[in-house]
């Protein structure tokens, strides 16, 4: 039986998605123009688009997002390493992230594609104008900012071909010059190339779109700036040693956060796992009235008011795992020290003076790694609660009997889930969030990689129970044509593989609807 | 619908096709008409008999595609599904856009995801080369340059030795290989298991022309050849 949860939608007041994250699918950078005889700087427009029946082969069913509002997300299966990066990008034995050039299932495959007529501009041949009844344009790099290049990175953009040879259109290693240039772009190319970077993080590329039009279209040069927004997704795990600081819990926001010092990033608390290698983690505090987090922060974690001078205090309020858990001050810092390899949630409260902080919950894998399979998950489990082993072998079986399948609990576990304990009321629940009917929820794509792991998590909603359940797409475009579409939802203004993600409710949707979440096998 | 049209000398190279393509990009793909799946070539913007076409649809079988003298590459290193040793000649349509030249990829993006139980798979059929003995291949490169192989007509130990490619209602360019020049035809099955029509498929031979050599009585020779096409249904 599957778990369906009634959801009641008000949406006399939804509102039209403000920002998308894309992570999967067939999406083209666009570059229209329209001749503007008064203005023609204006002419421009440029988008990220897809095709509503998938197919970017005719001219119908188009849509095009304003790129300023999109976020191009690189999935975490994009990571490789190698001892032979491409020449002068990357560095042998460190980490790439490459949005590939090939249609590779469960990442985003962008394209670019320039649809204005043929006939507006002059040809651009290395630089040289001549009138053409064809036209093209070109696109120099300007600028490549946000916290992956503050971290180091660069990006570039590359074709590969023929017998493997690398032709790179813009690489920021080594710094941006004129060399940093697309062209041409002909009047209706369309072509798919590499996207490169070498850190997590953000990257804002700026491009500057340029070309001369042909004599009966003035003759003049016009130009336009266009920025597109890349997101490389970090670990989601810490290692060894984290620090964590304190919220107030307001609004859904966490009641602590963790941040990773060696990265500089802050972890919702609910999204990073820490492993405890040699079954040992510390962590300190920074301290509540010198917020020193820097320029990576997760957005919206308000301080609690905590009273200066005195000591604040972490309670353990309740733990769970297959051994024993001792906690102990070390230097100022909190050291956890795990009586057995496994799965532990530990939650803790802060307190000072008559203030109190919520609860928190802090999940350790004690010699684990975050990519750890069903078997480890249900054996961990199996351990904790005594169980025999094999219990919870069979991932389609319920073995606690709250109607929610051992698969599904694995795949939803940063909700908190325990196979052995009922406890569907963990389940996400709808919400409204800037007047939109939304679905929070936590997709761990060490679990389920869109593409290739064993498991897949999936969406379905009925209006009425009759009506027979129709999925939730993880493809924003796919789901755009008829309304039921994943989309990202995180907090902060980075990812990881433990991604926050909201299922939106169409915009035309009724009252009151059904949903529920579905395990499948891939293979 | 099959035409007669008269041959046509190109650069030594006799064409029998109705029309030539010979730059821009172009769709190897398919589509389901009157329950029937039918490959097709769809012209998305490319020159058609030395004139510009855009977003016209042929049957797979009457269009030639050429490989012209420039797209001729000296081998790196041996590559036995491409059929070359370092230094043989090799003409390559590539799966990167470049100026004026072929832009070919395999496409099922017309077809709708959610009406079939599996994805569409190409299946690589016999092999008509100039020779007899010459070496179609098609591949596709890595971020890396690395390349895998999914259609050799003489090696088929690359990566898929079924000589397959799964299409998943996507659209794939690709690289495809020719170790001679002349005149290859080459068959073509795409397959698929629709939700309700059971299982289909349609097979059609595709024609390329492989330039040994820059000519310019090429693009003289496409104008004597009328442009045959239907017009994609809106």
């Amino acid at each position: 039986m599957k778990p369906t949860v009634p959801a009641l939608f008000f949406c006399v007041f939804c509102a039209p998605l403000g920002a998308v994250d894309l992570v999967l699918g067939h999406f083209e950078y666009q570059i229209d123009y329209e001749p503007n005889a008064e203005n023609p700087d204006s002419g421009w427009s440029t988008s990220i688009s897809y095709d509503l029946d998938g197919s970017f082969a005719d001219d119908e069913g188009i849509v095009r997002l304003d790129e300023s509002t999109v976020r191009l997300l690189a999935a975490p299966s994009t990571r490789l390493v190698t001892a032979n990066p491409p020449d002068g990008f990357g560095q042998a034995n460190e980490p790439l992230w490459i949005l590939s050039q090939n249609n590779i299932p469960g990442q985003l495959f962008l394209g670019w594609r320039a649809i204005y007529s043929q006939g507006i501009f002059q040809a651009n041949v290395n630089g040289n104008y001549t009138p053409s009844p064809l036209g093209s344009i070109s696109s120099e790099l300007l600028e490549v900012a946000g916290s992956g290049v503050e971290r180091g990175g660069h990006f570039a953009m590359w074709t590969s071909s023929g017998f493997g040879f690398l032709e790179f259109h813009f690489n920021s290693t080594d710094g941006i010059n004129s060399g940093d240039v697309l062209n041409p772009i002909p009047a209706g190319s369309h072509s798919h190339y590499n996207w490169g970077f070498t850190k997590p993080g953000n990257y804002a590329v700026k491009f500057n779109n340029e070309g001369r039009l042909n004599p009966q279209f003035g003759g003049q040069d016009v130009s336009s700036e266009v920025s597109l927004n890349f997101v490389v997704p970090h670990d989601g795990f810490i290692r060894t040693a984290g620090r964590w600081r304190l919220g107030d819990g307001r609004e859904n926001l966490p009641a602590a956060s963790i941040y990773d010092q060696v990265n500089q990033v802050d972890y919702a608390i609910d999204q990073v796992a820490l492993i405890a290698t040699n079954n040992r983690f510390t962590m300190d505090m920074v301290d509540p009235n010198v917020e020193s987090l820097g320029q990576v922060g997760l957005a919206g974690i308000d301080q609690i008011n905590f009273i200066s001078e005195e000591p604040i205090t972490i309670e353990l309020i309740a733990q769970s795992g297959p051994g024993n858990v001792t906690v102990s001050g070390e230097q100022g810092a909190t050291l956890f020290e795990f009586g057995a390899d496994g799965i532990y949630r530990i939650t803790l409260q802060a307190r000072q003076g008559q203030s109190s902080a919520p609860p928190f919950t802090l999940t350790f894998l004690s010699n684990l790694e975050a990519n750890y399979s069903y078997e480890a998950w249900a054996d961990s489990f199996e351990r904790t609660h005594q169980l025999a082993s094999g219990t919870l072998s069979d991932p389609q079986s319920d073995q606690d009997s709250d109607c929610l399948s051992n698969a599904l609990e694995f795949l939803l576990f940063w909700h908190g889930f325990d196979p052995a304990v009922p406890d569907g009321q963990l389940m996400p629940t709808p919400q409204f969030v800037d007047g939109q009917a939304q679905i929070i929820f936590l997709r761990d794509l060490y679990k389920d990689d869109f593409a290739s792991s064993p498991l897949e998590l999936a969406a379905a909603f009925s209006p009425d129970l009759s009506t027979p359940w129709k999925p939730w797409s993880r493809l924003f475009s796919e789901g755009a044509a008829d309304g039921f579409y994943e989309d990202g939802a995180e907090l902060g203004n980075e990812i990881s593989p433990i991604m926050r993600r909201r299922l939106v409710v169409p915009d035309a949707s009724p009252t009151l609807g059904f949903f529920r979440f579905e395990q499948r096998s891939r293979n | 619908m099959k035409l007669t049209i008269p041959l046509v000398s190109l650069a030594g190279i006799a064409v029998s096709q109705a029309a030539v393509f010979s730059s821009g990009e172009l769709d190897f793909g398919v589509i389901l008409e009157g329950g029937e799946l039918e490959l097709e070539a769809h012209v998305v913007s490319g020159v058609v008999n030395g004139a510009q076409t855009d977003d016209v649809e042929f049957e797979a079988s009457e269009l030639q595609v050429l490989a012209g003298a420039n797209l001729k590459v000296l081998a790196a290193t041996n590559l036995p599904a491409a059929g070359v040793n370092t230094g043989d000649d090799l003409w390559i349509l590539p799966q990167s856009q470049a100026a004026g030249v072929p832009y070919v990829a395999l496409a099922s993006e017309e077809l709708t995801a959610g009406d079939w139980s599996s994805a569409i798979t190409f299946t690589l059929g016999s092999v008509t080369s100039p020779s007899g003995n010459g070496t179609f291949s098609m591949w596709t490169n890595d971020g890396l340059g690395n390349p895998t192989f999914f259609f050799s007509s003489t090696n088929p130990g690359g990566t898929d030795d079924n000589n397959q490619f799964v299409s998943n209602f996507s659209h794939d360019h690709v690289n495809w290989g020719f170790n001679e020049p002349g005149e290859w035809f080459v068959d073509l099955t795409a397959t698929g298991m629709h939700n309700t029509l059971g299982a289909l498929s349609a097979t059609e031979t595709l024609s390329f022309t492989v330039i040994p050599e820059p000519s310019s009585t090429l693009l003289a020779g496409l104008s004597l050849i009328g442009l045959v096409a239907r017009r994609r249904s809106k």
